[in-house]
């Protein structure tokens, strides 16, 4: 089953009066077990696709299909139903309840898929240590690596990250890579937004957004 | 895991959450002392109502009545607590022969009171002079035969005789001798002149073939009442109805109590009426700070709705967790705010709050806040779809708000002042109560003139605030000190808006607390004057109408009395009806008496006086007599005076002018004429009453020695404050007023801090970038001042406008609770003061505190 | 030299971040700082420019306060100002002439490519082109030493080499020093000198 289906992404955004296409056009499928890297200068589109991906916001064209099911177009309520068990969202910024500890926010990821949290995930993301302490005390390293075991403690087929190696060195990059490769579950799909040729180099495919259309 | 999300939020954060607690809790607490206030005023209007009645109902038997089964009935009566028969009969007079001879009265009443009357109805009866147990005098027939204890006193008709134990006062001789049964609006009739009370078996003796009027003295269990006065009155009168119905036209019943309670219910919509005009706005003023409060968390709350979103959180349940974080605050600030409302409405309303009113405002209180903290997210669920990156700055409002923008500020503005226009041409009557109806009505018509008037001028405030903070200033040639005046005047043009939010709600509350301290000024002025009315002047020496002997003006002349002015108090027969009659010198009585051009419709009282002055046989008279008699300035009239002999002489008058209120008087009709002119057309010169003029009122009521039938009164004593016209207990406005300018002076300084200090904590990461560049303290705490004044400056010019708008329809509307009206309103000065300057105060502490919390550069702030 | 550090040690809650530091700067050096997150090298920058105090050892700097600037993570602008009067800021608090400071603040803008931005707000600017203007800010007064903490991080690529290429050029022009803080090892490539925090 393909874990991602996008055909023929469109939306448009009214900005001074004027409508501005954002997407054009944009059409995507990933493979069980694919990594997809979307890179393009700023403003190209790239957030906008992520957040039709994930279900978000709605397309003004075309739809978008996770696990098999239609995720473009469905009330508030059901699409969050399927966010939370089928996508995973990895942000640039923490992510991370401020006011939960690292291991009440993977809990809590996790509750709202109904699932309960594999409790080896922080080990493998080396958290042990801080799986107690509250986000703002933790390292730029710590806290991508935090946010990625929120994003997988629900075992999503897709998972979307958003820059998630923008703030954090290149050891530690590497470091997040590797455990992403082998933490997602087999035959899902990741989806990486980023600006840095490295990134891309290390997914299995890339696509190149320019002006809301893939290059 | 939700139990642990809502539980961590709220105990991770500890500031957001007491503040926005605390919020919560002054609103629970101003509103449970509020309803508090009104149905406790209530209830304590109804036992003081009742309490002022002798006897709750006086049932007088019918000629084909049945004693026995008038009394079983009133035994089935609720709250029947016992009756007495009080006989009576009409005798042509009464005769007593002493040391200076023969004296005869004219008609007299022969009253037969049981024995244990007195202890029945103790405030029917005062004793003035007893030897031994028997037949009494009431005190004015005493002097007309010149009689006293163990005088004999034979009655007129009979020929029987009875000797005199006691000289009594009757006090409440009017509802003792009322005709029972009278249509009501039927003028009163003078109370008997001679009085004689014997016991029960010495009537028939007595009263010879005279018609005996058969009553019964009844009273009933107050404490049963319902608390609402008009709830009261009309419980009363059904069972009135019942009793006269299971009678069967057997009895007439006389309801003292009734009527008593119907005078009260008037006070009690006044009481609830001003809760409501202005103790509303003070409770949207607490919602408003509660809300600003909640505005604290607004930008986190922002982050975790997106985050929610983002995790696959259905509406329903963000929408649940964030309620649950908001019932967290509601709950923390209903109990925060039920046990703060106990001493407070101790300290304001002298009693603790009503469990029901606790539990009320508790409810509201979790309601306010679940509305406050879930409207936002209710907004954000509809609204656009939150990006994935998470906004990070605050963000400014770029529009108007919508009332502003439907120009509801002078919609609003324009009906009141139409309202306004409208009711003044109908005079300002907004309870009415028509003549022997026993219904009170309000015109709420009227009241929509004050009701709209805030609203609409907090939003005038918001608009011109906004619009007076839009002037672009350029940048100066030179800045060599780095003031950064154009800068700073473009971040405050850009925050207008949420500047002009927040100089709006501390001008309401301002406004608000403005206008209640002015109104219940006013009322104090004017219960003063309303004593003193009553009383006669700050201390008034009075003996009975008519009293031959009068008062020596030298008593009243005592170290400490500024004036002294004599009053000659006649009964006058203005046609069939007995009026009083004071006589004064017209040109001297100002420096004694209260007046107030208020007592004197369509000219000053001081013209008026000058005319009487001018006019030997002047005489004022009221509009009902006027009315009554087609009477106008000019008209001679006749009145009949009591001349040497003891009858009544008809002496002629010339109409000058109208008085509705004079010292001393009584009744609504009465007449003022000219001392030396009725001395001289009477023969008797005697004057009744002396008042006098003293800043140490109870010091120099003290030093008189007067004889010992007059009574010395004056405005201190309690006695003078439960004879005070109008219903309202000092106590009951006074909590009031202390209740909502407590709230108010807090809320205000409150709003102005809270305002200030939200701006602040936005503004911390570009004050600090600002540091980093090299700013000074000075310079930075720059920009919070530049707010700062302009919020300040806004909120008390538009507190001062409002306040003063408000104040004005206020004691102009409510003209009616004042009695007398005021002349003009009275401002307290000194409270206004102290509320701006408490204002600024706490503005400015706010700002200089959060200024010094921004000296130091916290590094943390700097990461993301 | 413009800067000496002796011995220094700094600790952040219980961890210790760096100890016994110690090495110099001399004027007009270009340096990059690279280490881990979390390794400490916003505290170092801190400790350098004089905001925060070390748990031991010191930092002797050679030059005035007004003359060391430091540029930190979050843009932070004032919202309610334009980019150009955000950018002017660092000169008017000195009491320069706002003409002057303006003229100047758009110069640092076109530097940095905004010069379309000068009368936008903040709101209206994404955040790479935010982080651009507090650069902005901060080369407009021509500081001395200029400290800097991850200035390209939320910027793209190219984007974020053609802001270093700036600093370098205007810093070598000025003979300002300059340390910039990155976890980006091409980046650091570009910069003469280079300190390294190990963990």
């Amino acid at each position: 089953m393909t874990p991602l289906v996008a055909r023929g992404l469109h939306r448009f955004y009214r900005r001074a009066g004027a409508e501005v296409g954002a997407l054009l056009d944009v059409s995507l499928i990933c493979e069980p077990g694919e990594t997809l890297a979307v890179t393009g200068p700023s403003g190209a589109g790239k957030s906008t696709l992520l957040g039709l991906l994930g279900g978000l916001d709605d397309p003004d064209g075309g739809d978008v299909h996770v696990a098999g099911e239609r995720l473009s177009h469905r009330t508030p309520a059901e699409a969050a139903r399927l966010r939370a068990r089928y996508v995973g969202m990895l942000t640039q910024t923490s992510g991370l309840f401020g006011h939960l500890t690292v291991r009440d926010n993977v809990r809590f990821a996790a509750g709202l898929a109904g699932r309960r949290a594999d409790p080896d995930l922080l080990d493998q993301l080396g958290l042990t240590a801080v799986a107690g302490a509250h986000p703002r005390t933790l390292s730029g390293g710590e806290t991508a690596r935090a946010g990625l075991a929120v994003a997988l403690a629900t075992r999503p087929v897709v998972l979307l990250a958003d820059e998630p190696t923008a703030e954090i060195s290149r050891a530690e990059e590497a470091d997040l890579l590797g455990a992403l490769r082998e933490l997602c579950p087999p035959d899902g799909a990741v989806v990486l937004v980023t600006h840095s040729e490295r990134v891309a180099a290390w997914a299995d495919r890339v696509v190149h957004l320019v002006d809301g259309r893939l290059a | 895991m939700n139990v642990r999300y809502v539980l961590s939020a709220v105990v991770r954060r500890p500031l957001e959450t007491l503040a926005a607690a605390v919020a919560v809790a002054v609103t629970v607490a101003l509103l449970a002392s509020l309803g508090s206030f009104v149905s406790r005023t209530g209830s304590r209007l109804t036992v003081a109502a009742s309490a002022r009645v002798p006897v709750d109902w006086q049932v007088q038997l019918t000629p084909s009545g049945d004693l026995t089964a008038a009394q079983r009935a009133l035994s089935a009566v609720p709250g029947f607590v016992g009756a007495r028969e009080v006989d009576y009969a009409r005798v042509p007079g009464l005769v007593s022969t002493g040391p200076g001879g023969t004296r005869t009265t004219g008609a007299a009443y022969v009253v037969a009171l049981p024995a244990d009357y007195a202890s029945f109805a103790p405030d029917e009866l005062r004793s003035l002079l007893v030897d031994g147990a028997g037949a009494a005098l009431q005190q004015q027939t005493a002097a007309n035969l010149s009689a006293t204890t163990g005088s004999t006193v034979r009655v007129l008709g009979s020929g029987a005789a009875v000797v005199v134990h006691q000289v009594v006062d009757l006090p409440k001789a009017d509802s003792f001798f009322q005709v029972v049964g009278a249509p009501a609006g039927s003028g009163a009739s003078a109370p008997p002149d001679n009085v004689l009370l014997v016991p029960p078996a010495d009537l028939h003796r007595l009263a010879g073939s005279a018609a005996v009027v058969r009553q019964l003295h009844v009273r009933l269990a107050h404490d049963q009442l319902p608390h609402d006065p008009a709830q009261a009155a009309d419980e009363v009168t059904r069972r009135v109805n019942h009793l006269v119905v299971s009678l069967a036209g057997g009895a007439l019943v006389g309801d003292n109590l009734s009527a008593s309670l119907s005078g009260a219910r008037e006070d009690a919509l006044y009481s609830r009426l001003l809760v409501l005009l202005l103790g509303v706005p003070g409770l949207v003023l607490a919602a408003i700070v509660a809300a600003l409060v909640v505005a604290l968390r607004n930008q986190r709350q922002r982050r975790d709705l997106a985050l929610l979103r983002l995790r696959g959180a259905t509406p329903t349940r963000a929408a649940a967790l964030l309620g649950a974080v908001a019932a967290v605050d509601g709950v923390l600030g209903a109990v925060l705010g039920s046990a703060a409302s106990w001493p407070v409405a101790r300290l304001a309303l002298g009693q603790p709050p009503s469990g029901a009113w606790i539990a009320t405002a508790a409810v509201a209180g979790l309601l306010v806040a679940l509305l406050v903290e879930l409207v936002p997210v209710a907004r954000l669920l509809r609204g656009e779809a939150p990006s994935v990156r998470v906004e990070a700055i605050e963000q400014l409002p770029t529009r108007d708000p919508l009332p502003l923008r439907l120009g509801l500020d002078v919609v609003l503005l324009a009906a009141s002042g139409l309202v306004w226009w409208l009711t003044s041409r109908n005079g300002y009557q907004v309870v009415v109560v028509p003549e022997g109806v026993p219904v009170a009505s309000v015109n709420y018509a009227a009241l929509l003139g004050p009701a709209l008037a805030w609203p609409g001028g907090a939003l005038l405030v918001w608009r011109l605030t906004a619009l007076a903070l839009r002037r672009h200033r350029r940048a100066p040639r030179q800045d060599p000190y780095g003031r950064l005046p154009d800068l700073r005047n473009a971040v405050v043009r850009h925050r207008r808006r949420v500047i002009a939010r927040g100089a709006t709600a501390l001008a309401l509350a301002l406004g608000v607390t403005l206008a209640a301290a002015v109104f219940t000024a006013t009322y104090d002025q004017q219960a003063r004057v309303d004593v003193a009315l009553t009383v006669g002047s700050d201390v008034a020496v009075t003996v009975p109408a008519d009293s031959a002997t009068g008062l020596d003006p030298a008593v009243a002349r005592v170290p400490g009395a500024t004036a002294v002015e004599q009053v000659s108090h006649r009964l006058a027969y203005v046609g069939p009806d007995l009026q009083d009659l004071y006589a004064v010198d017209a040109r001297t009585i100002g420096r004694a008496a209260p007046l107030q051009d208020a007592f004197t419709p369509g000219s000053s009282v001081s013209t008026v006086l000058r005319k009487l002055a001018t006019t030997p046989d002047g005489a004022l008279l009221s509009q009902e007599t006027l009315h009554d008699y087609q009477l106008r300035p000019g008209d001679p009239v006749r009145l009949r005076l009591r001349d040497t002999t003891g009858a009544y002489r008809t002496v002629p008058f010339h109409v000058v002018g109208v008085v509705t209120e004079f010292a001393t008087a009584p009744r609504d009709s009465f007449v003022i004429a000219n001392r030396s002119y009725v001395a001289q057309a009477t023969g008797r010169s005697a004057v009744q009453t002396l008042l006098v003029r003293t800043s140490s009122p109870a010091a120099v009521a003290h030093r008189i020695h007067a004889p010992a039938d007059a009574t010395v009164d004056n405005i201190t004593s309690a006695h003078a404050n439960v004879a005070s016209a109008s219903g309202l207990a000092a106590g009951s406005l006074a909590g009031l007023s202390r209740l909502l300018l407590g709230f108010g002076v807090f809320l205000a300084t409150v709003a102005a801090a809270l305002v200030l200090a939200v701006g602040a904590v936005a503004r911390r990461p570009s004050l600090t970038a600002l540091a980093l560049l090299g700013a000074a303290p000075r310079q930075r705490a720059g920009f919070l001042w530049s707010e700062s004044r302009a919020l300040l400056g806004a909120g008390l010019l538009g507190g001062a406008s409002i306040g003063t708008l408000l104040a004005y329809e206020l004691v102009k509307d409510l003209n009616g609770i004042f009695d007398p009206p005021p002349q003009h309103p009275a401002i307290p000065w000194a409270f206004v003061l102290s509320a701006v300057v408490a204002v600024t105060a706490a503005g400015a502490a706010a700002t200089w505190t959060l200024a010094r919390l921004g000296r130091r550069i916290d590094p943390s702030a700097l990461r993301d | 030299m413009i800067a000496e550090v002796k011995g220094v040690t700094a600790r952040f809650g219980s961890r210790t971040l760096f100890e016994g530091l110690s090495f110099g700067l001399a004027e007009g050096d270009l340096c990059s700082l690279v280490g881990r997150s979390g390794s400490g090298k916003t505290t170092l920058l801190l400790v350098l420019a004089g905001l925060l105090q070390p748990a031991s050892g010191q930092v002797v700097r050679h030059v005035p306060d007004t003359a060391v600037a430091y540029v930190p993570q979050a843009p932070s602008l004032v919202p309610e100002l334009t980019a150009a009067q955000n950018a002017s800021l660092a000169l008017r608090v000195r009491g320069e002439d706002p003409a002057v400071a303006l003229a100047e603040a758009r110069n640092a803008l076109s530097s940095v490519g905004l010069e379309d931005a000068w009368d936008a707000l903040p709101a209206q600017l994404s955040r790479g082109m935010q982080q651009r203007v507090a650069l902005a800010r901060v080369l407009a007064a021509k500081p001395r030493f200029l400290l800097a903490d991850e200035p390209t991080g939320t910027l793209d690529q190219d984007t974020g080499h053609h802001v270093v290429g700036v600093l370098l050029a205007t810093c070598a022009a000025l003979g300002t020093t300059l340390v910039v803080a990155t976890h980006d090892e091409d980046l650091a490539a570009r910069f003469p000198k280079r300190l390294e925090l190990a963990a």
